[in-house]
This record gives C-alpha cells, sequence and structure tokens, in this order.
C-alpha cells in the first residue's frame, strides 16, 4: 500500500514536472499571460521553442464564423510565420459571436492571459481604449516602415480608430487596423419575387427608381403568395432598424457623438416606416432569425451583412443582393467594421504592430475577401476592390460598395456607454414595432433615457 | 522473479533525521516564528503597497499573509507560554507556508501554464498507458496461482515500466530539465529553501516527543490528524469557493471594472438595486412629474405608480417570479404522476424510464438550440403542427378557427412561457425518476390494508402514496425551485440577438443571472453584477428556508 502511494506520488509529480517542458518539443507556444510571451529576457526562461531560436512568440487571435474562416487564418498566419524570421506566431480562433468572443477576451484581459493581437468589434474599441486594455500604437506606427498610413484603409473606421478622447480629436492616436469592412445588403430570392411579378430590385435600383415606395411594393408582392411566404425578414439587433432611421436622415447620434437623437422627427419617421410595414404583416416577425426562413426560400428579402454569403452560396434558388432601398435622405448604410488591436501589456508592441500591418497587407485581404465573408479595409489600391467584385456569386457585387460609399461607421462611442445605449433602445424598438408602445411616448421620452448613457 | 516492486519494497527505510530533543527544538521553533512573523509583517506590507498588484491579485495576497501572520502571532504566544495550542498554530503556519512556497514555485515555473501544453501532448502517452492498465488488471490473477501468479509478476513489472514510458512519451525528461533550469534562479531557489525548511520545521514539530513535551491530549493530536487528512479538500473549498464567494461579498461593496483597484461604495450598489419609490400620477401627470429624481417608472395600478432606481433588476425579479410560478408546478406536478406510471412491472418499463430520463442529462445549450429550431414561428415544427391541426379542425363543418401562428420567441407576452415549456420538458423526466425512488419506497402493506378497507385508487394516492412521498416532495420542489430562480443558459440561447442577451422581446424573459451577467461582462460593472448576485442568493435561501420549515412542520405535525 506504500509503495502504490509513492508511485502514485511521483507520478503526479512527474506529470507536472512535464508540464514544464510544453510537451516535450512540440511547436507550441505557453498559453499564458502576457509575460509568457516573452522568450529571451534572460531571466527566467530556459527551454521555450521561442528562447531555442531566439524568436519572438506572438499570440494573435479573430472572429472567424466558420471552420472556412478559421482554416484560411490559420493558413495565414503559418504563411506569416514562415517569412518572417525574427517571430514565431501562434493563431487562436476565438469563438463565434454567439460564443461571447469578447466575454471571453474580456476575462482573458482580466486574468492577464489575453493574445498579444487581437480582433474586436468596432463598437467596443471605445470601452477597450478608455480602459487602458489596448495600446495607443501610434508612437510605434511612426517609428516603423511597415505601415502604409493612416489614407491606406477605410476612412470611416480610421476617423473612429483615430480618435484621441483627451483631445477630443481624430487623426492623433491609433487604436487598431480594420481588419476588414462590411456592409448591409437586401438579400433577393429571385425566384419568389418573378413568382409574385414583382419588379426586379436591381432594375430598379439601376434606374435609381430603389426607394421605401418600391420597397414596400416588393415586399407586399412576395407577400401576397399567401402561406408561410413572408415579404422581407430582417433581424433585431441595433444596425437593422438603424438603416431606416439613417435613410430617414435620422441617426443614433449627433455629429460629436456625444447625443442621442432618436427621438428626433427624421429618426422616428424611419422607424414609423419600419412599424408600418410590420403591422401590415409583411415581414417576419420582428426578432424571429430570418436567416432560417430565408435559406428555406419563404422569404423574399432578407437584410444582412456581406457575412452571410459564404453561407447563402448553397442556397438552391435563384439569389442575388441589392442595396438597401433609398430614404427621404437616400441609402444611408452602416459601414460595419473590426480591428486588430494590441494587448495593453505585450511586451513585443513594435512586433504586435508588425504583424497587424501584414495581417491587413493587400494581398491578405484579398485572401479573405475571396471567402465571400467580408470586404477588403484597405483603399490605396484599387485592384483590391475589382478583385472583390469578381468573387461571385452573387452576382451583384457592386452594391456592397454602393452601400458603403454612403454609409455610417459603426461605433465606438468615444463619450459615452454604448452597451448601456444599445441595452435601452433595443427593447424600446421592439416595443414600438410590436405596438405596445406608441410613437408619439418614444419621440417624447427616448432622448432622455439614452441621453443618461454619455458624460 | 524478483519484480521492482519487491525490490523497492526491500530498500532500507529511511526517516528525516531529528536533530535536537523536543526542548531544544522549541526555543528553535520559537526563534523561526519570530523571523517568520517578522516575514509576514512584511509581506503584508508589500501587500499593501506594491503597484504591480491590482485588484485580487492585492486582495488575495493580503488575506494570505494576513492569516498566515495571525496564526504566527498565537503561535508564537503559545509556545512562548509552553502551551499546545502553540504548536498547532505553529505547525498550521508551516504547513501554510509549505504550500505556498510549492504553488508558488510551481507558478513562477510555468508549470500551470504548461500544464495546456501537457493536455496536448498527453496522448502519446496513450498507448503506454493503456498497457499499463492491462497489467494493472493482469495483477489480479495472483491470488489464483500457478502460471496466472507469475503472469501478475510479469505484469507488474510491465505496468511500472509502462508508466515510465508513458512519462517519457509526453517529455518527461525535457520537462524536467527545464524545471530545473528555471529552479537555478534566485527567486526560485529561496522559494525550493523556505519550502524545504518550513516541512521539515512542520513535521519535526509534528513528532509525538515535542506534543508530550508541551503536554498537548490524545484530542489535541486526533484533531490535528483529522485536520491534516481533511486539508486538501478544506484548502480547495477555501481556495476555489469560500475565497471567491467572500471575494464577490467585498466586490459588491465597490465600483470594479475586474481591471483596476475597486473603489468602495459601502451600500450604495445595494440601495440602488432595492431602492423602490410611490407615487400618485393625477390628471395625466407623467411618472417623472410623481416619482423621487432618479426613479423611473417600473409599473402602474390606476394612479399609484411604482418607481424603482433599477427597473430592469426588478422587472428579472418579476420574471422570474412568474417563471418560477409556472415552471415549478409544470416540473414536478407531471412527473408525480409520470412516475406512478413508470411505478409499475409491465415489460419493457425499464426503457421508459431511461427515456423520460434522457432530456436531463442533455446538455442546456443542445436542448435550446432544438426547442430554438421547434419554436421557429415561420418554418418551426410547433407551427407547422399547430397548423396541420387547425385545417383538420376546419374541415369538421360549423368550424372555423384562425390558425394562430403562435411567435413563440418574439411575442413579449409568449417569449416567458416558452422557456417555462422548455425548463419543464428538461426536468420532467428527472424529478419522474426522484419520486419514482420515492414511491419505491413506500410500504405496500398499506396499500393493501387500504384495499381491505375500501380505498379506491385516488383515496390510496392521496392518504397513502402523497404523504408517503413528503419528503421527496420537498427535495424535488427545493431543487427545482433553486433551478428556475437560477435560470440563465436556456434564455441566452433562445434569445442569443436581443439586447442583453437573453433577455427575451421587450426584456420579457430577463432574470437576475442574465441581468447580473450583462452588468459584469458586458457593462464592467463586476461591483453592481455582485450585489446582484448576493440579493438573488438571499432569494434563492429565503425559498429554501421557507421549504425547509414547511418540511419541519410537516414532520413535527
Amino acid at each position: 500500500m506504500r509503495t502504490k502511494r509513492w508511485l502514485a506520488l511521483l507520478l503526479v509529480s512527474a506529470l507536472a514536472l512535464t508540464a514544464c517542458g510544453d510537451g516535450g518539443g512540440d511547436d507550441t507556444t505557453d498559453a499564458g499571460d502576457s509575460d509568457d510571451t516573452t522568450t529571451d529576457d534572460g531571466d527566467d526562461d530556459g527551454a521555450d521553442d521561442g528562447e531555442a531560436t531566439g524568436d519572438v512568440n506572438l499570440r494573435w487571435r479573430t472572429r472567424p464564423d466558420n471552420q472556412q474562416e478559421i482554416d484560411l487564418y490559420a493558413g495565414i498566419g503559418d504563411q506569416i510565420d514562415s517569412e518572417w524570421d525574427a517571430v514565431s506566431l501562434e493563431y487562436e480562433p476565438g469563438g463565434s459571436e454567439t460564443s461571447s468572443y469578447q466575454d471571453v477576451l474580456r476575462t482573458e484581459i482580466a486574468g492577464g492571459t489575453a493574445p498579444d493581437v487581437f480582433w474586436i468589434p468596432g463598437t467596443d474599441i471605445a470601452d477597450f481604449a478608455n480602459r487602458g486594455l489596448i495600446l495607443d500604437m501610434r508612437e510605434v506606427a511612426e517609428g516603423s516602415d511597415m505601415y502604409a498610413g493612416d489614407d491606406a484603409y477605410a476612412p470611416g473606421p480610421m476617423e473612429l480608430l483615430t480618435y484621441n478622447p483627451e483631445s477630443q480629436n481624430s487623426g492623433e492616436s491609433l487604436w487598431g487596423l480594420p481588419r476588414d469592412v462590411s456592409t448591409f445588403a437586401f438579400y433577393l430570392n429571385n425566384d419568389l419575387i418573378a413568382e409574385a411579378g414583382a419588379p426586379d430590385p436591381r432594375e430598379l435600383d439601376a434606374n435609381g427608381e430603389w426607394n421605401w415606395d418600391t420597397f414596400r411594393q416588393v415586399a407586399e408582392a412576395v407577400d401576397a403568395l399567401g402561406g408561410d411566404i413572408q415579404g422581407f425578414g430582417i433581424n433585431n439587433w441595433w444596425a437593422n432598424p438603424g438603416i431606416w432611421m439613417n435613410s430617414a436622415g435620422g441617426g443614433f447620434f449627433n455629429e460629436d457623438r456625444t447625443e442621442s437623437r432618436v427621438g428626433s422627427d427624421e429618426s422616428v419617421a424611419g422607424l414609423e416606416y419600419l412599424a408600418g410595414l410590420y403591422q401590415d404583416g409583411l415581414g417576419v416577425p420582428y426578432g424571429e432569425d430570418s436567416q432560417p426562413p430565408f435559406q428555406a426560400g419563404q422569404v423574399g428579402m432578407q437584410l444582412t451583412g456581406r457575412w452571410s454569403t459564404p453561407a447563402y452560396r448553397d442556397n438552391d434558388f435563384d439569389w442575388d443582393v441589392v442595396n438597401i432601398p433609398a430614404g427621404p435622405a437616400g441609402a444611408v448604410n452602416w459601414t460595419f467594421w473590426g480591428a486588430y488591436v494590441i494587448n495593453a501589456n505585450t511586451e513585443h508592441p513594435e512586433e504586435a504592430f508588425e504583424l497587424i500591418t501584414r495581417l491587413t497587407d493587400g494581398d491578405v485581404q484579398a485572401q479573405i475577401a475571396e471567402l465571400g465573408a467580408n470586404i477588403p479595409s484597405r483603399v490605396d489600391n484599387p485592384d483590391t476592390i475589382d478583385q472583390f467584385l469578381g468573387f461571385t456569386p452573387p452576382a451583384n457585387n457592386q452594391a456592397f460598395i454602393d452601400g458603403l460609399e454612403t454609409s455610417e461607421p459603426e461605433g465606438p462611442l468615444w463619450e459615452g456607454d454604448w452597451p448601456a445605449f444599445d441595452s435601452i433602445l433595443a427593447p424600446a424598438i421592439e416595443a414600438v414595432i410590436a405596438g405596445d408602445r406608441s410613437l408619439e411616448d418614444f419621440a417624447a421620452t427616448i432622448d432622455d433615457e439614452l441621453n443618461a448613457t454619455f458624460g | 522473479m524478483t519484480t521492482l516492486t519487491a525490490v523497492w519494497d526491500r530498500r532500507p527505510r529511511w526517516r528525516l533525521p531529528r536533530a535536537f530533543d523536543a526542548p531544544r527544538w522549541l526555543t528553535i521553533v520559537l526563534c523561526w516564528r519570530v523571523v517568520h512573523l517578522l516575514a509576514m509583517a512584511g509581506a503584508l506590507g508589500w501587500a499593501l503597497t506594491a503597484p504591480t498588484l491590482e485588484g485580487p491579485a492585492r486582495i488575495a495576497a493580503l488575506a494570505a499573509s494576513a492569516i498566515v501572520l495571525l496564526l504566527d502571532v498565537v503561535g508564537l504566544v503559545g509556545l512562548a507560554r509552553g502551551r499546545a495550542v502553540g504548536r498547532s498554530y505553529s505547525l498550521a503556519a508551516d504547513y501554510l507556508t509549505f504550500l505556498g512556497a510549492v504553488l508558488f514555485l510551481l507558478h513562477v515555473n510555468r508549470v500551470f501554464v504548461g500544464l495546456d501544453a501537457l493536455g496536448e501532448t498527453f496522448s502519446r502517452g496513450v498507448p503506454f498507458l493503456l498497457l499499463a492498465v492491462l497489467a494493472w488488471i493482469a495483477t489480479g490473477l495472483e491470488e489464483r496461482g500457478g502460471v496466472f501468479e507469475r503472469i501478475a509478476r510479469v505484469g507488474r513489472s510491465v505496468g511500472l515500466l509502462a508508466i515510465g514510458a508513458t512519462l517519457l512519451a509526453v517529455g518527461l525528461l525535457p520537462g524536467l530539465a527545464t524545471f530545473l533550469v528555471r529552479t537555478a534562479q534566485p527567486l526560485q531557489l529561496g522559494l525550493v529553501v523556505v519550502g524545504l525548511a518550513s516541512a521539515y520545521l512542520a513535521w519535526r514539530t509534528f513528532q509525538p516527543d515535542v506534543a508530550q513535551h508541551l503536554g498537548a491530549t490524545n484530542q489535541t493530536t486526533r484533531t490535528l490528524d483529522g485536520l491534516l487528512f481533511a486539508s486538501p479538500n478544506l484548502l480547495g473549498f477555501a481556495a476555489f469557493f469560500a475565497g471567491p464567494l467572500l471575494f464577490s461579498l467585498f466586490v459588491s461593496l465597490t465600483a470594479w471594472d475586474a481591471f483596476g483597484e475597486p473603489e468602495f461604495l459601502g451600500l450604495d450598489n445595494y440601495v440602488n438595486i432595492l431602492a423602490l419609490n410611490v407615487g400618485i400620477a393625477s390628471g395625466g401627470q407623467s411618472a417623472s412629474e410623481v416619482l423621487a429624481a432618479g426613479y423611473s417608472e417600473w409599473f402602474r395600478i390606476g394612479n399609484v405608480v411604482l418607481g424603482a432606481r433599477d427597473v430592469l433588476f426588478w422587472r428579472s425579479i418579476r420574471n422570474i417570479v412568474f417563471f418560477t410560478a409556472f415552471a415549478l408546478p409544470l416540473s414536478t406536478i407531471p412527473a408525480l404522476f409520470l412516475a406512478t406510471l413508470l411505478n409499475s412491472k409491465a415489460p419493457g418499463i425499464k426503457v421508459f424510464r431511461a427515456i423520460y430520463f434522457v432530456p436531463s442529462i442533455a446538455g442546456v445549450v443542445a436542448v435550446a438550440l432544438i426547442w430554438r429550431q421547434l419554436f421557429d414561428s415561420t418554418i418551426g415544427w410547433l407551427n407547422y403542427l399547430i397548423s396541420i391541426v387547425v385545417t383538420w379542425l376546419n374541415a369538421i363543418p360549423g368550424l372555423s378557427i384562425t390558425d394562430p401562428r403562435i411567435q413563440w420567441l418574439s411575442d413579449a407576452d409568449i417569449a416567458l412561457f416558452s422557456l417555462v415549456i422548455v425548463f419543464s420538458w428538461m426536468f420532467i423526466g428527472y424529478n419522474a425518476v426522484l419520486f419514482l425512488a420515492g414511491l419505491q419506497g413506500v410500504d405496500n402493506t398499506l396499500h393493501e390494508a387500504a384495499m381491505l378497507d375500501g380505498a379506491n385508487r385516488w383515496q390510496r394516492f392521496r392518504n397513502i402514496t402523497l404523504p408517503a412521498l413528503k419528503p421527496t416532495t420537498f427535495f424535488v420542489v427545493a431543487s427545482t425551485g433553486i433551478l428556475t430562480l437560477q435560470l440563465f443558459g436556456e434564455n441566452v440561447v433562445l434569445f442569443p440577438t436581443t439586447t442583453p442577451i437573453g433577455a427575451g422581446p421587450q426584456n420579457s424573459t430577463l432574470t437576475p443571472v442574465v441581468y447580473l451577467y450583462e452588468q459584469g461582462f458586458r457593462r464592467f460593472s463586476f461591483g453592481y453584477a455582485s450585489a446582484v448576485a448576493w440579493v438573488l442568493f438571499i432569494l434563492i435561501f429565503a425559498f429554501t428556508l421557507v421549504q425547509f420549515r414547511r418540511q419541519r412542520e410537516d414532520a413535527e405535525g
């Protein structure tokens, strides 16, 4: 018995010591805190791969939407790793949006185990920057030969990414570089639209007749097919009602993004138009996921972003895309974007910055765009956009580029609390669309409620 | 054949030397205690002032050094007075120092981080480990004698060699080399010295001659033995349960975003959560005109407006009370009747028992995902089946029923009931198995006697079965009730796109746990989220207490 006890203790101790060897020479880096990404400090490390080769180990992470993207990003990481002698890279695919990518990331930052470079959505940039979690890399960028300059990237996101919260001016700080951009479009079930005898929205758009009136006509015609067929479908997160407010000449914030203007006449008009569509029963009920019925061939037009393209390439009906319809103020879309940022606690800011420049290189962005999910964020090379237009289906990729040209960049809210703002706005819009709250009451009180989240 | 274990068992026994007799040893321990106490006072000061320590790390360092310092003080005073209690506290301080030094050494040598990598490479050793398991099974043949005895001996040796091969395959040698290289640093060597010294001091002080010299009773010795035996569990409990629990209580009194220093607020978080205000609205007055500043309307009855500072919290409480009011009976009462059906000796009844139990072992996420598809108002199966039934009924002359096309997940009046359905579906089977166990313990002679007295089936169920099931019913109601009050996973999966996530249309499925998750992980308000968690804890505690009281009154009555 005594022997077995000693043997068990020996076994456990030996296994614990084995943990020191990173698996006996496997090509992995420690998954520890940012200190653990160091390899050549000379104070405590002795047998890491990075140390053995003199390399700097960097961990980086994105939020891919599917296995194809994971494979692609892993391949890009391997490619950069093989071309870059001084650095060893470890790619960590984060969870999807529904598996709370940001929550895991925040927990890791709090625990000191977050990667050196990671991707976050544009709406989170201000929150992360104001809390000192990400590095202002302007100084590093100025000393780098690899940086193509602020002008090389999509201007909307860059204006927000270079905002200095102390001086309240853009063009001073640099909190990250956009990985890619995206925008909304209506995905069309051409078979249903043709069956309903409705005009083709792409032709209407080409003729300058794609507006709220013709949108309603098409939706009514498709909905009249009866049964489970729905005219249109949109989902219930902030951007979806937002485009109707934008296109009506309203929006979420005033010009310097320090106050709400959701209660303005224009914003309320946009919401009124949207609520009218639902109250006439033309759409998939607000709050239901409209993607499954669209893919099942039961929805005429579905509003979603470029990211839905890979999944829709398996649709067994004729489909394409069209820009959002023009409201009183035109077709004002969103520019969705996320950025690679540097962990404020990284010990290798220069290498981390160079990694970001490599990850946002035009060739790398072309590889990602080819997958279909996103649009390149580099604007310094027209070939990049031309390549994107060639990645079909959908045939009408130009709709996304048109959408970007007249769009509002999403977040961040430097002078307010975006999660709090969103938590108040979303249920209020749901109540209006469901008819549980009058537009008058909404218009009278919503700005006061939302303005409490600023300052 | 000589096996490796036989050689091991015949090795000469070696014990740690007792360098000094008990009186001299106690003098050394006394001096050590003074040194240790000063070191702990220094550690406490460092934990208070070190700029590199922040938030929970500072609090953990403060708590650990304060506890050991306290043990040092009591131990020092006790030993100075020649009391046995001094030995006990001194032992505890040295034992904790030993453990702390070992754990800190493993931490600075990055062993805990490396365990991730070990997880990736462990598969290399699996074939050898399987061989070791087979060899260990073979050692069980020893009792059969003859050739089996020889097989068992060979198995024992093969097993040891296989374990060694396992360790080599997963990387023992490079791991050992790395550990030794990393340990050859001043800090690590210091930790080794402190750890070994503390271990020896604890061991020597634990010896019977020291206990005898201080007049320790058998009771004291037995207590120390028991505490030592239970210490791994106790320390684990303290580190991973009690510690975080107390830490969350502290955090609930602060404003803290999990990254910087907490700002102490006292009871402000609790006041903001719980504060209510009542106003009387007349002549079309709005809520803001009749409620005190900082309060928003929660609900109104006639002219009476009830306001709260945190309306969303109270909304979550209302939701969870409604949810519990429906989900608790729906997951217990049908379970009781299901159990009575399953409590028969019909052929194949065990298969049915297993089938009904399956939902409770399925993961919440998987179950909720399936239900999300079933609930889809456009292409979901539930509405499809309802449409078929409606069509079928409308075929009856004179009937004209409108297809309801229920919006299970997007109608604020229905979403909570969708959650009730999912929850009840998941837990009916589990509760039925619990009731079944209770039913099988009911004395059958009572039923026979009642039958002789002319009692029908319902009378027997009501007057014999139900009273006999009271302990089971108490457990089922209490445990299910706690689960309903902690509802979280189902919401998040069924309502992934609402804001806050899981809150459902117009916050109709917002529950306290969803709310505290939103506050903590989305809004970085960990202080406020902790306060919500403690309020919920009190609610659950009160619910359980009521159940206990009722159970006790029933037992006594």
